[in-house]
């Protein structure tokens, strides 16, 4: 279970509404390298992880990411106050305003909405290791062009934050696998499923 | 716009990630005694600024602490709001 802390991780605190920059960062709400794929990734392998370290580790960043949710999500409702229709039509978030008007949706920066087929979870320690860690350079780099796009310092700086945590859950997952490889036969690491081989 | 306020907040902040990273660190480091004690300072230091951050301004946790005479909980600002933190005191200040 979880408990609710009535505060963001790292402040957000956006002066001036930007639809445009919105839409971008939309990306990383519902989109393929985003925070609830990231979320839910993690908290659905934990499930079967073979090691308590392992199991720990996928629980603890899984929970993280549920906080970076909530962030991506209060920098696109601060940057989406206050607009007029012109700039509504003029930022590209027409097509998503019409269904959702300022109202926070998990979709991609084109709308599409969420889809678990953006994730794996394989109940095999080293699919699943070395997925986490693919996705974590992924979201790296989805938060790198949102800071190559966007020059507000009240943006960049939780956009800033975000991007050094998928650094930091980059380094974990690797020990991770460490860990996951040293309790596997070294000589055949796949020939053994250990979330159903016993 | 309330300075005290947010440097509060902005320490319940600081502390809540420095536990999350030692959190993590020792998720796989679980041997670490320099990292334990660490986390247990932090710990220590937490719980005594979210007592604080309570009694002067409210829950941090819906069920933290026995309420007075009112349920504060449900009352605005929630942190996603523009104007959660009046930003005077912060890092972004």
């Amino acid at each position: 279970m979880w408990i609710y802390e009535k505060k963001l991780q790292y402040p957000v605190k956006i002066k001036t509404p930007n639809p445009t920059a919105a839409k971008v960062i939309m990306a990383q709400l519902g989109g393929p390298h985003g925070e609830l794929g990231a979320a839910t990734r993690y908290l659905s392998q934990r499930i079967s992880a073979p090691d308590s370290r392992i199991k720990a580790t996928l629980n603890d960043v899984g929970t993280e990411e549920l906080a970076h949710l909530e962030m991506v999500s209060a920098i696109i409702h601060q940057l989406t106050r206050k607009m007029t229709p012109e700039e509504i039509k003029a930022s590209g978030l027409d097509a998503y305003f019409v269904n959702h008007t300022a109202g926070i949706y998990p979709a991609d920066a084109n709308g599409t909405p969420f889809s678990a087929k953006t994730i794996a979870s394989t109940g095999d320690v080293l699919a699943d290791l070395f997925e986490d860690l693919a996705a974590e350079q992924k979201a790296r780099i989805s938060y790198d062009n949102i800071l190559r796009l966007i020059d507000d310092p009240d943006v960049r700086d939780p956009i800033k934050f975000l991007r050094e945590r998928e650094i930091v859950h980059f380094q974990r997952f690797g020990e991770a696998l460490e860990i996951a490889k040293s309790k596997l036969d070294c000589k055949n690491y796949y020939a053994y499923n250990p979330s159903y081989d016993k | 716009m309330n300075g005290e306020k947010d440097k509060l907040m902005r320490t319940l902040q600081i502390l809540g990630f420095a536990i999350v990273e030692t959190n993590l660190f020792l998720d796989t480091h679980p041997d670490c005694k320099k990292a334990l004690a660490f986390l247990n300072e932090l710990i220590k230091k937490r719980d005594e600024a979210t007592a604080e951050y309570a009694a002067k301004y409210g829950p941090v946790t819906a069920a933290g602490s026995a309420y007075g005479g009112a349920f504060t909980w449900a009352e605005a600002p929630w942190p996603w709001e523009y104007g959660f933190e009046s930003g005077e005191t912060g890092v972004n200040a």
